[in-house]
C-alpha cells in the first residue's frame, strides 16, 4: 500500500507543546509515525505496521505513541475483529464501522442493552401490526420515533435474530386473516404461535440428554447409570 | 430396518490394527459371501485418517447403544438366557444354531429353546441355506430382529391406539397377540374363553362368533396380519439374487439385496394372504383338525415353527397371527405428526392431515410422500366429529397451508404431502430443547441459524447473524463440533502478508441425526438400567413408605422413557437415516 507523504504542516512543532523543545531528531520519528497513522484513515494502524513502515525501533516507537497520545493527537481504539492488538487513529478520525463493528457496538463490544431495546421496539410493531413485512415494521418505527437512527437492513438483521431467538417466525402471506395488511406470498413477520400441542424435549427433560459425562458413561463403568449423581439430584438419593 | 451383519467390535479392531498402514485396499470375505463386507480405507497419516476412524468409532457406539438396549429389553421380558442369545445375534450377525452354541459357551438344547422364544415373539426370523459342499442339504440360519425388539417398549402405545380404534374387545384380543407374540385364533379364543369360566355351550359359541367378528375388525384394519412364512430357503448363489439391479436412468447400480433382505421378503406374505380374514367354516374345520386346544394357550407357546434345528410339533398349515407393527407405527406417525401440525396451523389443520395420512393407500412408516384422492379425503373427514363440518372450501384451502401438491389421475384429484416438512419440525422441537438445555441461548442462536440455512458459513458471518460475540460464537462452535453436532472445515485465506485459517461450519442433518439417535439410545439404555435399578431395590425393601415412593419414582422413570421412545420414533423409526 502506497503511503502518502506526511503533512510538512502538521509535522511542524507545535510552539505551545511540551514537544517543542524535543530534539530534531524526534520530531523526525514523530513525524513518521504520524504519517503511517493518517495514512489509514478512520481504519487505524497496528502497532506492528507502524513499526515495519516507519522502521523505528521498538522502544523509541513505543515512547513516541505515548507522547502522541499525552497530546490528543492521536487515540486508541478497539478493533472488534482483534481485540488483542492496538490501533490507533489520528484524535479527529471517527474509527470506521469495519473496527468498531457498526451500530451494534460500543467500546469493541456488543451492546446489548441497544439490541435488546431494539428487539423489543420490533416485537411491539408486530404486535400491533399482527403480521408485517419488514419495511412495515421499519416504518411503523420511524412513525413512532422521528429520530430513529436505524436503516432498514439493520431493523431486518435484528428481525433474523429475532425469528433465531424463535419468538418471531417468518412466513408467507396468505393476504386473509391476520396477513390482511400484507400482499400475499411477501414474506413477513408475526409473533410465534405458541401452542399446547409443541412437543417438548425428551431428552432435554431427563439428566443424560443435557448431562456432560453422556459420552463416557457405560453400565458397567467407573461412570454408570447405577452411580449416578444427577439422577440422585433429580429422583433423590435415599431411593439409590 | 437394522440388521446386523458383522462383530463391531471385530470391525474396529481391525480398523485400528491398519492404523499405521499407507493406502490400503481392504475386502472382508466373512463366512459366506453374501456376509461380505467390503470396504476401502486409504490411511495415511493425515486428517483424513483420524476423520475416517473417528467415523468408524462413531458408528460402533452408535451400534452398541442399541444393541445393549435390545439386551436389556429382551432380559426384562424373557430373562437372561434369552437375552444372551439376542445379544449374541445382534452383535455377530446371522448365525446357524451351531455358531450360537460355540459364541455363547450355552447348551445345545438350552440355545433351541430361547431360540424358539425369540421366534415366538418376533424377534428373530429363520431361513434356510444351502449347506457348503452338498447340493441338497439345507442349513438353518437364524437372524435378529432389531426393530421388533425395540417395538416391545411400546406395547401400551398400540394397546391404546387399537383400543381408540376398535373399543376395549378389539384390545383385549390384540393384547393375547402381544403377550404370546403369535397365536392362532383358535388359541386365542381359548384365552378368552378360560378367563369367563360361567359360560355354558350356547354362550360360549356366542362369544366365539362375537371374538371372529373382533378379530377380522382387526386384520380388516391391519392391525393384525399372519406371521410370515417360518423358514424360507434362500440361495445366495443363484443367478437371480445375485445380480444387482439397475434403475432405468439411474448412474448408479444398485448393490444385489443382502442375504437377509432376501430372506425377509422370501418370508412375507402376499398381502392377500396376510390380511385374509377367517370365515366360520375355516375355523371350525381348524377346530376339527386339531382336535382339540387344552393346552393353556395364556402361556407362551413354542412350538409352531418347522425349523429344521427346531424339531416341528404343530402343522405348518396352521395360520399363526401377530401384530402387524408396521401398520402400528404408521398410526403412531400419524398421531406424532399431527399433535405437530395442530399445533402449527391449527385444530382442522391436524384434523385434515390425518384425514390424509388414512386416506393414503400404502401406508408405509419409513415413506415420506403420502397421496390420497380428494374423495377418500373427504370419506374420512366425514368419519370424525372434528371434520364433518368441514366444507370443500376450507378443505382445499388447508390442503394449500399443508402445502399439498396436486395431480389429476384417472379424472380424480390427487393431493400429495411431503411429510419431511412435519417430521422435520417435529425434530426441531425435540433437538432445538435439547441444544437449548445444553449450551444455552448462544448455542440455541447458533445452531438454528446452522439448521435452517444448511450450508457452510463462516465464524464471523454467525457471530454477525446471531448478535454474539465473535470469540464466543468460536467457543459455541467449537464445543457443537466436538460433541459431533456440526461439521467443520477450514480453508486458508491467503492476505497480502500473511495466511489466516478461516473455519466454516455446517449442520448435515442426516450426520447430526445418527449423533442424536446415538444419544437417544444411551439415554434409553440408562433410563431402563435406572428402572431395573429400582425393580431390585423393590424387591428388598419393606416399609410401606418407601415402597410407594419408589413406585412414584418408578413411574416417572418409566413415563420418561415413552416420551424419550416418541424421539427414538421420530429420528429411527420415521425417517431414513438409520
Ligand atoms: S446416567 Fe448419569 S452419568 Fe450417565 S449419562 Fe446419564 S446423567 Fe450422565
Amino acid at each position: 500500500m502506497s503511503t502518502p507523504e506526511p503533512s510538512r504542516k502538521r509535522a511542524r512543532p507545535d510552539p505551545n507543546s511540551r514537544l517543542a523543545t524535543a530534539p530534531v531528531q524526534a520530531l523526525t520519528e514523530r513525524d513518521k509515525v504520524l504519517a503511517s497513522i493518517r495514512s489509514r484513515g478512520n481504519r487505524g494502524i497496528w502497532l506492528a505496521d507502524i513499526k515495519r513502515e516507519s522502521e523505528i525501533p521498538q522502544n523509541i516507537l513505543q515512547k513516541q505513541i505515548k507522547m502522541l497520545l499525552a497530546t490528543n493527537l492521536i487515540k486508541e481504539v478497539k478493533d472488534i475483529r482483534h481485540k488483542a492488538k492496538k490501533v490507533y487513529m489520528l484524535s479527529e478520525f471517527e474509527p470506521s464501522e469495519e473496527i468498531t463493528g457498526g451500530t451494534w457496538f460500543s467500546g469493541g463490544s456488543l451492546n446489548t442493552e441497544v439490541i435488546n431495546d431494539v428487539k423489543k421496539r420490533c416485537k411491539q410493531q408486530i404486535t400491533v401490526l399482527k403480521a408485517a413485512t419488514a419495511d412495515m415494521i421499519w416504518k411503523g418505527m420511524k412513525r413512532s420515533d422521528a429520530n430513529l437512527i436505524y436503516t432498514l437492513q439493520q431493523i431486518g438483521d435484528v428481525l433474523e435474530a429475532l425469528v433465531l431467538d424463535k419468538e418471531v417466525e417468518e412466513v408467507k402471506s396468505t393476504g386473509k386473516g391476520d396477513f390482511v395488511n400484507v400482499p400475499a406470498g411477501k414474506v413477513c413477520y408475526r409473533t410465534v404461535q405458541k401452542s399446547s400441542g409443541a412437543r417438548t424435549g425428551a431428552l432435554a427433560s431427563i439428566p443424560c440428554g443435557v448431562c456432560p459425562r453422556l459420552r463416557d458413561c457405560t453400565p458397567d463403568g467407573v461412570i454408570s447409570p447405577r452411580n449416578c449423581e444427577y439422577y440422585k439430584k433429580w429422583l433423590g438419593a435415599d431411593l439409590f | 430396518m437394522i440388521i446386523y451383519r458383522l462383530s463391531q467390535p471385530v470391525l474396529l479392531d481391525f480398523v485400528s490394527s491398519l492404523y499405521r498402514s499407507i493406502a490400503l485396499a481392504v475386502s472382508l470375505r466373512l463366512r459366506h459371501r453374501t456376509r461380505h463386507i467390503g470396504f476401502f480405507i486409504s490411511l495415511k497419516h493425515s486428517p483424513l485418517c483420524s476423520l475416517t476412524l473417528s467415523v468408524t468409532r462413531r458408528f460402533t457406539m452408535v451400534r452398541q447403544h442399541a444393541t445393549k438396549l435390545a439386551v436389556e429389553i429382551i432380559s426384562s421380558h424373557s430373562g437372561d438366557l434369552v437375552a444372551k442369545v439376542c445379544g449374541c445375534l445382534l452383535q455377530h450377525g446371522t448365525l446357524s444354531l451351531q455358531e450360537i452354541v460355540r459364541f455363547t459357551d450355552m447348551m445345545g438344547s438350552n440355545v433351541k429353546n430361547c431360540l424358539f422364544v425369540l421366534i415366538q415373539h418376533n424377534c428373530v426370523q429363520a431361513f434356510s441355506t444351502p449347506r457348503k459342499g452338498s447340493s441338497d442339504k439345507t442349513m438353518t440360519q437364524y437372524m435378529a430382529i432389531f426393530d421388533n425388539i425395540i417395538n416391545r417398549m411400546r406395547f401400551s402405545k398400540f394397546l391404546s391406539i387399537v383400543k381408540g380404534d376398535l373399543g376395549p374387545e378389539a384390545e383385549a384380543l390384540f393384547e393375547g397377540l402381544l403377550q404370546n407374540g403369535r397365536l392362532t385364533f383358535e388359541q386365542l379364543v381359548e384365552r378368552s374363553i378360560s378367563k369367563e369360566q360361567h359360560m355354558d355351550q350356547a354362550m360360549r359359541e356366542n362369544h366365539q362368533s362375537e371374538l371372529r367378528a373382533c378379530f377380522n375388525n382387526l386384520v380388516r384394519w391391519h392391525y393384525v396380519e399372519q406371521c410370515p412364512r417360518p423358514e424360507p430357503f434362500i440361495d445366495p448363489d443363484s443367478e437371480d439374487q445375485l445380480k444387482p439391479t439397475k434403475r432405468r436412468g439411474a448412474m448408479t447400480v444398485e448393490q444385489p439385496p443382502s442375504i437377509e433382505q432376501q430372506a425377509f421378503e422370501a418370508a412375507t406374505l402376499a398381502a392377500s394372504e396376510r390380511f385374509s380374514e377367517i370365515s366360520e367354516s375355516s375355523v371350525e374345520s381348524a377346530e376339527d383338525g386339531t382336535g382339540n386346544h387344552s393346552s393353556a394357550t395364556g402361556h407362551k407357546r413354542k412350538h409352531e415353527t418347522s425349523q429344521s434345528d427346531l424339531d416341528p410339533v404343530v402343522s405348518v398349515t396352521e395360520k399363526f397371527w401377530r401384530a402387524n407393527f408396521e401398520k402400528l407405527l404408521y398410526c403412531l406417525k400419524t398421531k406424532i405428526c399431527a399433535e405437530n401440525v395442530r399445533s402449527r396451523l391449527g385444530v382442522d389443520a391436524g384434523v385434515v392431515f390425518e384425514a390424509i395420512m388414512e386416506a393414503n393407500t400404502e401406508q408405509k412408516v419409513k415413506d415420506v410422500i403420502v397421496s390420497a384422492t380428494l374423495d377418500r379425503i373427504l370419506d374420512q373427514l366425514r368419519d370424525k366429529p372434528a371434520g364433518i363440518s368441514m366444507t370443500l372450501d376450507h378443505v382445499r384451502t388447508i390442503l394449500d397451508e399443508l402445502h399439498c401438491k396436486q395431480s389429476t389421475e384417472k379424472l380424480e384429484a390427487i393431493y400429495s404431502l411431503d411429510l419431511n416438512e412435519t417430521l422435520e419440525a417435529c425434530q426441531n422441537d425435540e433437538i432445538e430443547a435439547l441444544v437449548k438445555a445444553r449450551y444455552g441461548d448462544q448455542g440455541y442462536k447458533i445452531f438454528r441459524l446452522l439448521s435452517t440455512r444448511g450450508q457452510l458459513i463462516e465464524t464471523d458471518r454467525i457471530a454477525e447473524f446471531t448478535f454474539v460475540e465473535k470469540k464466543e460464537a468460536h467457543q459455541m462452535l467449537y464445543r457443537l463440533w466436538k460433541d459431533e453436532y456440526i461439521e467443520s472445515k477450514k480453508i486458508q485465506s491467503q492476505g497480502s502478508r500473511d495466511t489466516a485459517n478461516i473455519f466454516l461450519w455446517r449442520l448435515d442433518r442426516k450426520a447430526f441425526s445418527k449423533t442424536v439417535i446415538d444419544d437417544i439410545f444411551h439415554a434409553a439404555l440408562n433410563l431402563t438400567e435406572k428402572i431395573s435399578q429400582l425393580v431390585e431395590k423393590q424387591h428388598k425393601i419393606l416399609e410401606d413408605d418407601m415402597i410407594k415412593k419408589l413406585i412414584q419414582k418408578k413411574t416417572i422413570l418409566q413415563l420418561s422413557l415413552l416420551k424419550l421412545d416418541d424421539s427414538l420414533l421420530l429420528f429411527h423409526d420415521f425417517s431414513n437415516y438409520t
